[in-house]
């Protein structure tokens, strides 16, 4: 009879999915306090983005009202049927806004029956839920912008409501370690949001970003990316590339989304019809704006950016799969592949709530 | 796999270059006479003999921590890759690699698999290492509470009312299970 030494038996641990997980923690108390381990649940969770697996998307129908949850499989890069996740909250309507995803925690924004917004932290593998307390003095608004993320310096998952309108933006953070929220300085009152219907922040490098606008003279605005560090709590531009165009006029940020842990830009061009991606390869420095390539929208109105860390490579996932090592597009089959209104990241964790 | 890679090493080599052999000495005493860059990938070996000036051709190199039967395996694999090593880049042979893992961790019983990993811990051959882990993570992960005690030749130290309470808060992680 061989016995497997400790280090070895949380090598062999970090390779299991979550589910099995919970399971043995039943083995002994002392697997029950491996398995509970802050640093054990960071390990697995970081093994699990080295190695592609327990990643899946989560995905909205376009009415809000139904979550879908598509498993990858990390060796055939197919994306199984789409399942529906079932929620477990009583007493809301109107579906589920994703306000992100980070560690194996899903941040909603749902309504519930008086029409007010509340946020929920959700772990999808472990089906914990926490309902975060309601704002004093918030009226629930829907015109809100919303970001989720976590910060090292502090060891927190922190979730920023922002609400405003084009003459004063309000902050408030909440914390998870405190479980409350705690107004912070206003946001600079010379840039203001793209939107305000709940807009989500996009996780890069420590920072929520957001679609924003700055007056730079009167009846002339421009476009910037509004980023929210989440140690120091501020609020700084990030420049966007200069985006140079002949039909500048109907060109536009259609999105920021996070490629391989950089900030990623879709700009679309309606007469040529065309979406680009950029990618800010080092976080803040306009010149490591590169862009990667062009699809044509009309295959796409949707689409999931993936970074494959172990292969190297990153990919655009929709009806249509972008290779950028091979440069060819894919059609992805999925069944029941519901309308989708937006699409997340996420990847499965023991991180409690 | 064909038998020329998987050949044992006191089986004499019908290649016509005469290739540099290290001899590694088992636990029962058995004497392995190995290609030298298959026994390179055994990060022990290799520095055993970069570290010691002295040790020449003739230096057996004592194993103490593995059984000639672990030593069989570990070879095997290490043999199998110095070939898919030597074939690229011409041939990628990713599932030609995948084939030959598979039906290497086939045939080897818990204990034989657990024996392995052992010697390639001590070995120090991380390939192997996390490709064994890999497959003990594969076998256990969708097994019962009981099957895994076993496994890793846990003691129970949970009363009965304890493990109660633990299963029920997670009561769905135990649907679904393999049988033992």
């Amino acid at each position: 009879m061989f016995a497997i030494p400790l280090d070895l038996i949380v090598e062999i641990l970090c390779q299991l999915p979550v589910k099995s997980l919970l399971r043995f923690r039943c083995l002994s108390k002392e697997f029950r306090s491996m398995i509970d381990d802050r640093d054990f649940i960071r390990r697995h969770h970081n093994a699990c983005l080295q190695t592609n697996s327990n990643r899946r998307i989560i995905a909205r129908n376009n009415e809000g009202t139904t979550l879908f949850s598509l498993e990858f499989d990390s060796t055939t890069n197919v994306i199984a049927a789409a399942k529906i996740l079932d929620v477990p909250i009583q007493n809301l309507r109107f579906g589920f806004p994703v306000i992100g995803s980070c560690h194996g925690l899903l941040a909603l924004s749902p309504m519930d029956h008086q029409g007010h917004i509340t946020a929920v932290l959700w772990n999808i593998s472990t089906n914990k839920l926490r309902i975060l307390p309601r704002i004093r003095g918030d009226s629930g608004d829907l015109f809100g912008c919303f970001g989720f993320g976590y910060d090292l310096a502090s060891d927190d998952y922190k979730l920023v409501k922002i609400f405003g309108n084009q003459s004063s933006t309000k902050v408030i953070v909440y914390s998870l370690r405190a479980d409350s929220w705690r107004w912070i300085e206003d946001l600079p009152d010379y840039c203001y949001f793209y939107s305000f219907h709940q807009q989500r922040g996009t996780l890069v490098a420590g920072t929520l970003n957001w679609m924003g606008q700055m007056e730079i003279e009167s009846r002339e605005s421009r476009v910037l990316i509004i980023s929210f560090d989440l140690k120091s709590e501020n609020f700084r531009n990030v420049p966007i590339p200069d985006i140079t165009n002949t039909n500048l006029g109907k060109l536009g940020i259609y999105d920021i989304n996070d490629l391989g842990g950089c900030l990623c830009l879709s700009c679309i061009d309606g007469c040529e019809q065309v979406v680009d991606i950029w990618v800010m390869k080092e976080y803040n420095v306009k010149d490591s704006w590169t862009k990667l390539f062009s699809f044509s929208y009309l295959l796409t109105n949707i689409y999931v950016i993936r970074h494959d860390l172990k292969k190297g490579k990153d990919e655009i996932v929709e009806a249509i799969r972008h290779d950028l090592k091979r440069g060819k597009d894919e059609i992805v089959e999925v069944e029941k592949w519901p309308y989708i209104f937006s699409v997340t990241i996420y990847v499965d964790s023991l991180v409690s709530l | 796999m064909s038998s020329s890679i998987a050949s044992s090493s006191s089986s004499s080599s019908s290649s016509s270059k005469k290739e540099k052999k290290i001899s590694l000495k088992t636990s029962d005493g058995e004497v392995f006479e190995v290609e030298e860059p298959v026994a390179m990938q055994l990060e022990i070996v290799r520095s055993f003999f970069a570290d010691n000036e002295d040790v020449t051709e003739q230096t057996v190199m004592p194993l103490p921590n593995v059984s000639t039967a672990a030593m069989h395996g570990i070879l095997e694999y290490c043999r199998a890759h110095e070939e898919f090593r030597r074939r690229m880049p011409e041939a990628a042979p990713e599932e030609e690699v995948r084939a030959f893992e598979a039906g290497y961790v086939d045939r080897k019983s818990n204990e034989e698999l657990k024996e392995m990993i052992l010697a390639a811990n001590y070995l120090n051959i991380s390939k192997l290492l996390d490709f064994l882990t890999g497959v003990a993570a594969k076998r256990i992960e969708n097994k019962s509470v009981e099957y895994v005690r076993a496994f890793f030749g846990v003691e129970n130290d949970f009363t009965p009312e304890e493990e109660a309470n633990l299963r029920r808060e997670y009561e769905w992680a135990f649907e679904g299970v393999d049988e033992d």
